[in-house]
């Protein structure tokens, strides 16, 4: 049952990240990004990591969506584009080594590198896997041992508002003169 | 290993906060006062936030200095009154003790990379102070700060997430300073965008790098239980240490793209191409920023990373017989860094895009240092350790020196390509010479300090085993010779356009002049520092 669950998720994930990036319209490509985002969502669910789950809806699914879709909306970038890219053989290329990379990648994870010590075997379940991804181990955590990065997160957010107000008054000065 | 925050390391983490404290100062100051619209008050008003920041970021520098202990340490029996009991408490947070919270490390290495980093900071914010009225100070000047406590924090780093932060912290604040300026609105902005999407790209792969890696040191410590400090350099040193764990090549897979990642920030080819496009495009002094401090404190988290989290994984300085390891994969960017940079920089008429692509030469010899791992003794490792961190020194106080003396160049004389620089020696000698000391530097010739420093980055690689680097370390050095003394030709040689002699804007003059007083000290009195490094042979922990 969870296999079938993880394949059809999984599935519907790889369709939707593709789909976005053949998609010539933006708003669609948004939208495939958006299934792309739900079906992830579910696949932590299955991973038993419900805290991401959350996590995953509320601030991909719902805010940076929204945010992406005002953004082509506002500058009208809905349309289909049919600019033609002046490196046509970047295209090719670019698949090329990504098919490269994917198939390395697959190789070293399912042949493994130190198979034979068993060390890249499937993932030893973890001892108290159920408390490893709950809100309140995270919570605790977040405090204790990651408390400094937590901090450096807030100033992190703080340079980024005064990023935005720097830029965009620029653009209102310059719109002005 | 305490988990929780204890008040004693409030101490320990004192430039970073004060960092904060200044950035915010500058900030506040800048908003909540009254500024009038007009050009006079508009120039009081860049003024008053370039002077504060300059100020504090001298007076960290010094409590820095002050806490670190190298210049002055309190003796044990020293009296107990006021002011030497503040002493005696900021230097209990030097270079000791583990790491705070497990993630912050305060060692010799930190406390090192801390002087570096907020020295650059401080005279890149001297060599702004001549600017003229730019648009919004206060966060100019902030962001400056805020990326600097970013540096400090990547140089001190001792767990992964800790460490992506960090990188963060330090690279967000510079894609807006970069594209900053609107005097020169399109390629200021072109390069604040260029900069800023590759990198996104690099962060990306730098937490892709580090989810593999934390992934697999948990699946291989057995049970997985206490999983969630598997994030710390040592313990994934730990984990991995076992003889299959270290040959697995999903642990290497991982460590590609931190390496990647961080070669993106370090601009090592082939993570190059957005660099001379956006050292162009950014206004001088951020320019020189980007180029060494931000350099340098890539370098220093990418060493402490291979060197604590990934000892298991060295491997050798053969590239025919024996390929592997992070030594290896390191020889083969050194290599085509320093030819790819140095003959790229050949045919360059803009003078920014030179040294952009002389910088990128300069990351391949700085990666030199880190073949010293491919040696199993300690003393070489060792010898690497302070080769990386005099060269880093050096560079960081050369390169400032030139792109401020470019910024002289570019503000009085108008422009900052070849042609403007012609016979500058007859309008202006003083600055004429002082661009010969850092290009001379630059280029590697005694006595200026760049020479020692290449002398021992190659001496360090020599003794690995990579000869093959170092010769051709050595070849494209002779080539960069060629490029470096075509700008001493136009200064010196060449007929200037018109004999109007070129001002001199005060404190740029006073950075320029500092920064080639500490190029000759270093490279006629390395022992002044040298001993200091020496003392990094100790890496948290290790």
């Amino acid at each position: 049952m969870e296999l079938v669950l993880f394949l059809v998720t999984a599935a519907i994930a790889l369709v939707g990240a593709v789909a976005m990036l053949v998609s010539r319209n933006a708003v669609h490509s948004a939208l495939f990004l958006l299934l792309n985002f739900g079906a992830i969502a579910v696949l932590f669910l299955l991973l038993r990591a419900p805290f991401l789950f959350a996590i995953q809806v509320s601030v991909y699914a719902g805010a940076i969506m929204v945010l992406f879709l005002f953004v082509v909306m506002l500058l009208g970038a809905e349309r289909a584009e049919d600019g033609r890219d002046e490196l046509f053989w970047q295209t090719p290329l670019a698949l090329l080594l990504g098919v490269v990379l994917l198939v390395e990648a697959v190789m070293i994870a399912v042949r493994g590198g130190g198979r034979e010590t068993g060390a890249d075997t499937a993932p030893v379940p973890i001892t108290g896997a159920e408390t490893f991804g709950a809100p309140e181990e995270i919570g605790r955590v977040l405090f204790t041992r990651y408390l400094l990065p937590f901090e450096v997160a807030g100033i992190i957010l703080l340079v980024a508002i005064v990023g935005v107000v720097v830029l965009s008054r620029r653009a209102m000065a310059a719109e002005e003169a | 290993m305490p988990v929780f925050f204890q008040i004693s390391d409030v101490p320990r983490l004192l430039p970073e906060l004060l960092l904060l404290v200044l950035a915010l100062l500058v900030l506040g100051s800048d908003m909540f006062e009254r500024w009038g619209e007009d050009e006079e008050s508009r120039f009081e008003r860049v003024r008053a936030a370039g002077s504060l920041t300059a100020i504090g970021l001298g007076l960290i520098f010094l409590i820095t200095l002050l806490q670190s202990g190298y210049v002055y340490r309190l003796p044990a029996d020293a009296p107990q009154n006021f002011f030497l009991t503040i002493v005696r408490n900021l230097q209990n947070g030097g270079p000791v003790g583990d790491p705070v919270v497990g993630s912050f490390a305060t060692d010799h290495l930190t406390m090192i990379g801390r002087l570096v980093l907020i020295g650059a900071a401080f005279l890149v914010s001297l060599l702004t102070l001549d600017y003229r009225p730019a648009n919004n100070p206060g966060e100019f000047y902030a962001l400056i700060l805020l990326s600097t406590m970013g540096m400090c924090l990547m140089a001190a780093a001792t767990e992964l997430i800790t460490a992506y932060l960090s990188v963060e912290l330090t690279s967000i604040p510079l894609y807006i300073l970069a594209g900053y300026f609107q005097t020169n609105t399109r390629q200021s902005s072109e390069a604040g965008m260029k900069y800023f999407l590759f990198g996104a790209l690099s962060s990306g792969l730098i937490l892709y790098g580090m989810s593999l890696v934390f992934g697999f040191a948990v699946a291989s410590i057995p049970g997985g239980a206490q999983a969630n400090d598997m994030t710390q350099f040592l313990r994934i040193a730990q984990a991995t240490a076992t003889e299959g764990a270290a040959a697995s090549k999903l642990l290497t897979l991982g460590m590609l793209f931190i390496i990647a990642g961080v070669g993106y920030k370090v601009a090592v080819i082939p993570f190059h191409s957005w660099s001379p496009d956006v050292y162009e495009g950014s206004l001088t002094p951020i320019t020189a920023f980007l180029s060494t401090a931000s350099k340098a404190a890539g370098f220093l988290l990418l060493y402490r990373i291979l060197v604590t989290a990934f000892p298991n994984l060295t491997g050798t300085a053969e590239i025919v017989s024996g390929f592997g390891g992070w030594t290896s994969l390191l020889a083969v960017l050194a290599v085509a860094t320093v030819v790819l940079g140095n003959l790229a920089a050949l045919p360059q008429r803009n003078l920014k895009r030179l040294l952009a692509w002389s910088s990128i030469a300069h990351a391949g010899f700085v990666i030199m240092a880190l073949m010293a791992w491919a040696s199993p003794y300690a003393s070489t490792r060792s010898m690497g350790t302070s080769a990386l961190i005099y060269y880093l020194v050096v560079y960081t106080v050369t390169n400032i020196g030139a792109f401020g003396a470019l910024a002289v160049a570019s503000m009085t004389v108008g422009g900052d390509t070849m042609e403007h620089l012609r016979g500058l020696a007859r309008r202006n000698l003083g600055l004429a010479t002082l661009l010969a000391i850092f290009v001379l530097s630059l280029a590697g010739i005694p006595p200026m300090g760049g020479f020692l420093a290449k002398f021992y980055i190659f001496m360090a690689a020599w003794q690995s085993g990579a000869w093959w680097v170092v010769m051709t370390g050595v070849v494209t050095t002779m080539i960069g010779l060629y490029y470096y003394l075509l700008i001493l030709k136009a200064t010196f040689i060449e007929e200037p356009a018109s004999t109007e002699p070129v001002p001199m804007p005060t404190w740029m003059n006073a950075t320029l002049i500092t920064s080639a007083v500490l190029v000759l000290l270093l490279g006629v009195f390395p022992n002044l520092v040298l001993t200091t490094i020496d003392q990094v042979k100790v890496v948290a922990g290790m």
